[in-house]
């Protein structure tokens, strides 16, 4: 194949929040619609779990590389992840390097992109090649706007969203792995404490749980017992994290983080464009309002317009008998 | 300390937005969520030490004088704004160059700027910044507070842990929203100081042929489901609730 080589980027960071590396390199796999493109994968952590590498041949990566370097702190600390990767990617030249959306991911992409004299695309859902030119897709606004761009030809350091796994079909090299040990920055001057005990984090969550302003504080502890009943993760709209009654870590929206789980519960979030933006299409959205009018019936897949107050407590009831 | 707080602004966030809107260089732009972030989080460190002094550099395709009256009326030491090509805000990697060159000419300690630039900006400008810059970079800071001399103390929320982060200067942050760093109401007397404030808007020293990247197009995208795609689930409360039970067991 004499196309565009794409290298995607998978970052393990450990803890307790998995990479999502299946959905991740089935869109870095499916990232260039036209021209034959070949994917090769670099798998990157303290200590990175063995499915990476086969969701990464699941995708159709034609050369898998994991390079472990057990010095990177957990939590992830950037300036250790730039002085891993940048050697790295600088041995593997690659038309486009993918990072997965997110905050690490997105800050890596940009400050290597700059390091390597590569275009910053950021997000991106396409990209295209015709004539010594790219054209990129890339979702704004929470998905509310695209824009269509055209660059001239040369690396590029995108991040993309995990999507549905396809069943490309690519005949593979077996996987690699790099032990690596070099020295990393100090990062003595970071001081880290976890968060309350037991959040699930939202990022790669299956169900999300989420309360709006119609909720409030009590009822917050309530949507936290829905979630734990579902093994969910517990998410908020801005009004609720400016109340106070959840992490700004948790909240879901074009200000807050972008989710794509399977089924999104929503409790008294009328659904404004800016949360609605933080919300894959593809996530299954069921939602409760004492509004039958809220715009949210309009993305929901299912709907009750009803009080929260009274819905929440005899729907903890049903689900625990 | 001298803060340089960058500022880019975005059309009404409360507003239906639209491809059309968005491209309009004289519809009406304010202050995005993340612009006040960071002018608050510069505020703060300056109630912290009076003897910090703050600077406000507006930068963009349009930067209106609305937006520099807004910045000016927290009685900042000085506002100022750079016009920008239109085409810079789809090449993070040649604005940041052009940033970084005005963002010498302040000298600052610090560098805050919104986590998001502007309407077309998903987060990549502060980190190719940092770089051009050579700073060291803190992205998605929610509080800043003095340090030891010659440094800032950071926080933010990532991964299931809160970080605190003490960093010599220079430094660049960018800040996201947090109930902490919520804009402040200005004083009256300086919204007044600020309406007969007179501001120069330089032009980005930009070789216009050196800018490749180019927008094609710009799209609206509907996101709703078709009309009637949801599925009430009627009857009494205890009805509801098991409706709804049974949609939520796996």
């Amino acid at each position: 194949m004499n196309g565009l080589r794409i290298l995607a980027v998978c970052l393990d960071e450990g803890g307790d929040t998995p990479a999502d590396s299946q959905g991740y390199f089935a869109a870095a796999c499916q990232l260039v619609k036209d021209g034959p493109a070949s994917l090769a994968a670099l798998v990157v952590g303290p200590a990175p779990g063995e499915a990476h590498a086969a969701h990464a041949l699941q995708a159709g990566a034609t050369e898998v590389l994991t390079a472990v370097h057990a010095g990177l702190a957990v939590p992830a600390q950037p300036e250790q992840w730039l002085a891993v990767l940048h050697p790295l990617l600088d041995a593997r030249p690659a038309d486009v390097v993918a990072f997965p959306a997110g905050a690490l991911g997105e800050e890596l992409a940009a400050r290597l992109s700059v390091r390597m004299k590569a275009k910053a695309l950021g997000l991106c859902s396409q990209l295209d090649f015709h004539a010594d030119v790219w054209t990129a897709t890339k979702p704004l606004l929470g998905g509310r706007i695209q824009a269509v761009v055209e660059v001239p030809h040369g690396p590029c350091f995108v991040a993309v969203r995990a999507q549905k796994p396809s069943t490309p079909s690519a005949t593979a090299s077996a996987p690699q792995r790099l032990l690596l040990d070099h020295a990393l920055p100090d990062i003595a001057h970071i001081e880290c404490r976890p968060l309350k005990a037991g959040r699930k984090p939202l990022e790669n969550a299956r169900i999300i749980v989420s309360g709006g302003r119609g909720v409030d504080e009590p009822g917050f502890a309530l949507l936290q017992e829905l979630a734990d009943e579902l093994g969910a993760a517990l998410g908020g709209s801005l009004p609720a994290v400016d109340a106070g009654w959840v992490p700004v870590s948790h909240q879901v929206g074009q200000s807050g983080k972008y989710v794509a789980p399977d089924l999104y519960v929503a409790f008294g979030i009328s659904g404004t464009p800016q949360h609605l933006a933080g919300i894959a299409p593809q996530s299954r959205i069921i939602a409760v309002n004492n509004d039958e009018d809220a715009r949210i019936f309009r993305r929901a897949a299912a709907g009750v317009a009803a009080d929260w107050k009274l819905l929440l407590p005899a729907l903890l009831r049903r689900l625990r008998t | 300390m001298k803060l340089l707080v960058l500022v880019s602004g975005v059309v009404d966030p409360r507003r239906p937005v639209s491809s059309r809107v968005l491209q309009d260089a004289a519809a009406p732009r304010e202050l995005s969520p993340f612009d006040a972030s960071a002018l608050e989080c510069a505020l703060k460190l300056r109630d912290a030490d009076p003897a910090t002094s703050i600077h406000a550099l507006i930068a963009g395709p349009a930067p209106s004088e609305a937006l520099l009256r807004s910045a000016a009326s927290f009685r900042l030491d000085s506002v100022r704004a750079l016009a920008a090509d239109a085409s810079l805000q789809w090449d993070a990697g040649a604005f940041a160059a052009c940033l970084a060159g005005a963002v010498s000419g302040f000298a600052p300690d610090a560098v805050l700027m919104g986590r998001e630039f502007g309407d077309f900006d998903d987060g990549v400008l502060a980190p190719c910044l940092a770089e051009a810059l050579s700073w060291p970079f803190v992205g998605l800071a929610q509080t800043l507070s003095p340090g030891a001399a010659g440094e800032l103390v950071l926080l933010r929320e990532r991964g299931g842990f809160e970080e605190r982060i003490q960093v010599h200067l220079p430094v660049l942050a960018s800040i996201t929203n947090d109930r902490r760093n919520r804009l402040r109401y200005p004083l009256m007397k300086n919204i007044a100081a600020a309406k007969k404030q007179r501001f120069t808007i330089a032009a980005a020293g930009v070789d216009r042929a050196t800018l490749k990247t180019r927008l094609v197009s710009l799209a609206d995208m509907d996101l709703d489901g078709p009309p009637g795609s949801c599925r009430m689930l009627d009857g009494d409360i205890e009805m509801q609730a098991a409706q709804l039970a049974d949609l939520l067991r796996p």
